[in-house]
């Protein structure tokens, strides 16, 4: 009978309970979500990794003998070791002018056991002059297998057969360095060929660049690095690093751990909010229902039946919320998957129905329901049948919020008092809107500014930063005056300048992190040192470093301390001071003075890069097409153009969002107004007798929600603040960290949102008491 | 004296429905209320006074019948204009007095005195009704007599024409009772206002200009006191 009692008592406040099953759905929908597609990922990749032999530990050299990784496989430490040969070589396909960067990795086929092993589609063993690109490459320039693809090297150009499609385990993720956050898919490919091919593009037999090594079980990265350090140095030793430092991996990692916190933390505040509201609907329908309480206590039901009754509003809700938030959860994570295969280049990425994760989940759900509907239900147990069946005696006024706002409180008028007095009646819930507003908020103006902030970090790095038109990468360093010589001797060129970029690792007491170091000439118009938060910029300086914000905090150096470089192509370690930490958010910067960085090195003044102003870009492209010296053509307006046009995929997810965090203050609003009017309908029916008019009686809700939105809008931009610091520090690392402002335009987002969400809920409240029946509402004694 | 009219109530009906049965609260009642005058419903309880009242006080309509005050037929008043009348023409004060619990006693009664255009202060009010000291206190810091002196105060404070009372005495005891009974009779004789009080105690009828006697949804009779009593004598 009591089940019946509350299938009834539910279908008549079916809006309210809704809303909580709403609440519960998003939480319970983004938990599963999240997690479906976050273990599909995770297992994709560590079953990849496994199967395909993916090296721990990776070197490159200048030059090494093939033959010399004999020597390298006898290193204590050391299970596997193999040699390839690496080389980034401008490319052109058919019915594409854009300037295109292949990293070619050759290997050699008749390796027994080989490291990084390809999945294949198409020609698993392709021949000389043949090659195998990675899918996304393909997919960009709408290639097929057949088609032809011109690769330039020391002058000339050779044509190579596309004979399929390969994925490998180093290459999930591609980028074609660290400042470089999202896939230039059209603008940078890895391409697979053998070594004969690679003997035909570089004219080097027997040579290898490139080292993997799989170490002993059980031995780590430093157990090993000192005797490869020693064993590669007389090969130009340029760079070795553990598996971790990999940018594939480094990337995927962060985004695997960044998923699973997300997966527990932002299911949990809705649950808790569904909770709470749960908790106050159910206190008023005890409230409202403590004669029948009474009553049935006097006919012999007992606490654990009565509260039991009540729990079934929980559990059904929590019930409910969970079957729908879980089939939406079910249906979203092949959303996510789908996306995720934009970014991750996997041979196969999905994930299968899990019997136990679905339980969890509707377990999260029915224990939210039951918290709150416990929380709310459980006054019943102090109620005495002869104290039930009084009305409940009005509650004193211990607070007069109106009389401590002194001037301020002086000026409201009557109604603006019963508004004013509304938020101190019930300080539980009236917290509770503020602390929903204020999650509300942080959640649209967050994700508002995640357009402001991509632009920032990537726009701001390629505009601000990097102020160039076209970036040459040198085959070698060369000295600087010659270099730029003769970029003055080509046409179309209107300035020119050269950077030094080195690898190196910085140390600072026991921490260690690898970075880029730059070496930026002090007057350089191309290459500025930009605080990205500030806007300031900073000379490079002579005799330190600056670094940025990610660097320093890995490292935790500020300025003043110093710090150890080193690097194969340092002649020994050397310390410096370091003058200043810049925030920046992509790569690990370390920027010093071009002629500082080479004199370090022992070197004359020595540049990596070229960096060009043209009034020509498409002569300046053609007559650099053929140069030997060149491996790499950098046009900064066709990266713009690519990443402008895969940041368009995200804005319909960011409008979803800031939709769904709208409709979460909505159902928050909306429902504590309709138990504040369940509260008060007598009060507003007396201001109807007495002569109110509907909408002077609305606003005096409207006022009271319009202050509690107000405040939760002003700790929502703290919370915003905290949330974006909380998020750094999730995924901040040495090479990548968000900015640390959010933009105006994001904080306004959240408060259109809000107020919107404030303002339909003011209405649905005041159609309400449009249709309260004054007679009816007067005879009805609480 | 030739005496004014105020409010006619010509053929009055109301019907409910209460689940499937329609219930019958008033049968065509046709009345006068003129200005100036102390007039007492008396009727059990479910003969139709509250209807009545209801619909005089512009918060319920008639199925049927007109209703016109000062000429205006308010049984066909729109919304606005309901709320208007209800706003000028009429002060209610409730059997459970409806104070608003988070105003004090005296911005409960500022509360209706600022929708006047020509209100009675709050304060000469609380002083008339003997709350000066009082008129900082909440409700729920009052006792009920006070409470609904308070509410009393309220509705008067707008200055109305029609004073109407829902069983003002019906949840305070004897000594209490006539007290608002006395406050009532006074601002009936210093305003010179129409007040009317529905009850089931026929006592106070001895207090009235005219009694309306009503049962089953019909007035039985009016009967016209030469000579009402003052509420201090009135006695049950």
């Amino acid at each position: 009978m009591l089940m019946r009692k509350a299938k009834r008592a539910m279908l008549m406040n079916k809006k309210a309970y809704l809303s909580c099953i709403f609440l519960i759905a998003v939480g319970i929908l983004m938990q599963t979500a999240l997690s479906i597609a976050v273990a599909g990922l995770e297992g994709s990749t560590l079953g990849f990794y496994r199967t395909n032999r993916l090296a721990d530990t990776y070197a490159a050299v200048e030059s090494m003998p093939a033959g010399y990784v004999d020597a390298l496989r006898n290193i204590e430490g050391i299970a596997e070791a193999q040699v390839r040969y690496v080389a980034q070589l401008q490319a052109e396909v058919p019915g594409s002018a854009e300037t295109i960067t292949l990293r070619l990795v050759a290997t050699d086929p008749e390796e027994p056991n080989p490291l990084n092993t390809l999945s294949v589609t198409g020609n698993a063993n392709p021949g000389l002059q043949e090659m195998l690109v990675n899918p996304a490459f393909l997919t960009a320039h709408g290639l097929q297998q057949g088609d032809v693809i011109s690769i330039f090297s020391q002058g000339k150009e050779y044509e190579f057969l596309l004979t399929g499609t390969a994925i490998s385990p180093e290459y999930i993720y591609i980028t074609r360095d660290a400042t470089q956050i999202l896939p230039d898919e059209a603008g940078f490919g890895i391409g697979y060929i053998t070594t004969g091919s690679m003997e035909l593009l570089t004219g080097r037999q027997d040579t290898a660049n490139s080292i993997l090594f799989q170490r002993e079980a059980g031995v780590s990265f430093d157990d090993v690095k000192l005797a490869l350090e020693d064993a590669l140095r007389r090969f130009g030793l340029m760079e070795l690093y553990d598996q971790e430092d990999l940018l594939s991996y480094f990337y995927l990692d962060m985004e695997i751990s960044s998923i699973h916190a997300m997966a527990t933390a932002v299911p949990m505040v809705f649950l808790i909010l569904a909770a709470v509201v749960l908790y106050l609907m159910l206190k008023r329908v005890i409230e409202q229902e403590r004669t029948q309480i009474g009553t049935l206590k006097a006919f012999g039901y007992s606490n654990r039946q009565l509260i039991g009754h009540y729990l079934t509003y929980g559990a059904v809700t929590g019930m409910a919320g969970g079957a729908l938030g879980w089939i939406l959860g079910y249906w979203a994570s092949g959303v996510y998957l789908d996306l995720f295969l934009q970014f991750f280049m996997l041979p196969k990425l999905s994930s299968g129905f899990d019997l136990f994760g679905m339980l969890r989940s509707l377990a999260m759900a029915v224990g939210s329901g039951l918290l709150g509907a416990y929380m709310g239900a459980r006054k019943i147990i102090r109620l005495q049948p002869a104290e039930a069946m009084r009305p409940e005696s009005p509650k004193a006024v211990r607070f007069d919020i109106v009389k401590r706002a002194g001037v301020l409180g002086r000026l409201l008028t009557s109604r603006g008092r019963m508004s004013v007095r509304g938020i101190a009646r019930n300080p539980v819930r009236s917290l509770f809107v503020v602390l929903s507003i204020m999650f509300s908020f942080g959640i649209i103006s967050f994700v508002g500014s995640f357009d402001g902030l991509i632009d920032k970090m990537i726009f701001g790095q390629l505009e601000d930063i990097q102020r160039y038109q076209v970036k040459l990468t040198l085959a070698q360093p060369l000295e600087y005056r010659t270099l730029v010589e003769a970029a003055y001797s080509l046409d179309s060129v209107t300035y020119a300048e050269g950077l030094l970029e080195i690898p190196m690792e910085l140390s600072h007491r026991h921490l260690k992190e690898g970075a880029v170091v730059t070496g930026v000439e002090a007057d350089s118009l191309l290459y500025q040192v930009v605080d990205t938060n500030t806007g300031q910029v900073f000379p490079p300086p002579e005799d330190s470093v600056i670094l940025s914000n990610g660097l320093a905090e890995q490292l935790r150096v500020q300025a003043g301390d110093w710090v150890t470089l080193s690097s194969p192509l340092l002649p020994e370690d050397v310390s410096v001071p370091v003058s200043r930490v810049i925030e920046q958010n992509l790569g690990g910067g370390c920027y010093l003075q071009l002629s500082f960085l080479s004199g370090l090195m022992q070197q004359p003044k020595t540049a990596t890069s070229l960096l060009l102003n043209t009034d020509h870009l498409g002569a300046l492209k053609e007559s650099v097409k053929h140069s030997s010296m060149i491996i790499t053509v950098e046009d900064k307006e066709s990266t713009l153009k690519g990443y402008r046009a895969m940041m368009g995929m995200f804005s319909s997810l960011y409008t979803a969002l800031q939709g769904l965090g709208t409709l979460v203050a909505f159902a928050i609003i909306y429902n504590t107004t309709t138990i504040s009017l369940s509260e008060r309908k007598r009060e507003y029916a007396t201001l109807r007798v007495l002569g109110l008019a509907v909408n002077e009686v609305s606003e005096i809700m409207s006022f009271e929600y319009s202050i509690l939105t107000c405040f939760g809008i002003l700790l929502g931009i703290p919370f915003t603040q905290a949330l974006n610091g909380a998020i750094n520090l999730l995924v901040d690392t040495s090479l990548f960290s968000m900015p640390s402002t959010l933009s105006p335009e994001a904080y306004l987002s959240g408060i259109v949102c809000c107020v919107a969400a404030m303002f339909l809920a003011s209405r649905s409240a005041r159609k309400k008491i449009r249709a309260f029946d004054m007679v009816e509402v007067l005879k009805e004694r609480e | 004296m030739e005496k004014t009219p105020i409010l006619q109530a010509e053929n009055l009906t109301k019907e409910y429905l209460m689940g499937e049965i329609t219930v019958k609260a008033l049968r065509g009642v046709s009345f006068t209320l003129y200005e100036n005058e102390f007039v007492v419903i008396l009727g059990p309880s479910g003969s139709g006074k509250s209807t009545m009242l209801n619909i005089v006080g512009g918060i319920d309509r008639p199925t049927s019948g007109s209703i016109l005050f000062r000429g205006r037929d308010i049984a066909q008043a729109n919304e606005r204009a309901l709320t208007n009348y209800r706003r000028d023409a009429v002060g209610f004060v409730f059997q459970f007095y409806n104070l608003i619990p988070n105003l004090t006693a005296r911005e409960n009664i500022l509360l209706a005195s600022e929708l006047s255009p020509h209100p009675i202060s709050p304060d000469s009010l609380l002083a008339s009704i003997g709350l000066s000291e009082r008129g900082g206190h909440f409700p729920s810091q009052l006792s009920g007599g006070e409470q609904q002196r308070v509410a009393i105060a309220r509705a008067v404070s707008k200055n109305p024409p029609i004073l109407l009372c829902d069983e003002p005495t019906g949840a305070l005891d004897y000594q209490t009772g006539i007290q608002v009974l006395q406050i009532l009779r006074e601002y009936h004789i210093s305003h010179h206002r129409t007040v009317v009080i529905i009850t089931h105690n026929a006592a106070i009828g001895a207090m009235a200009d005219r009694v309306f006697h009503i049962r089953d949804g019909l007035i039985e009779t009016i009967t016209h006191n030469e000579a009402p009593v003052a509420p201090e004598e009135v006695s049950w």
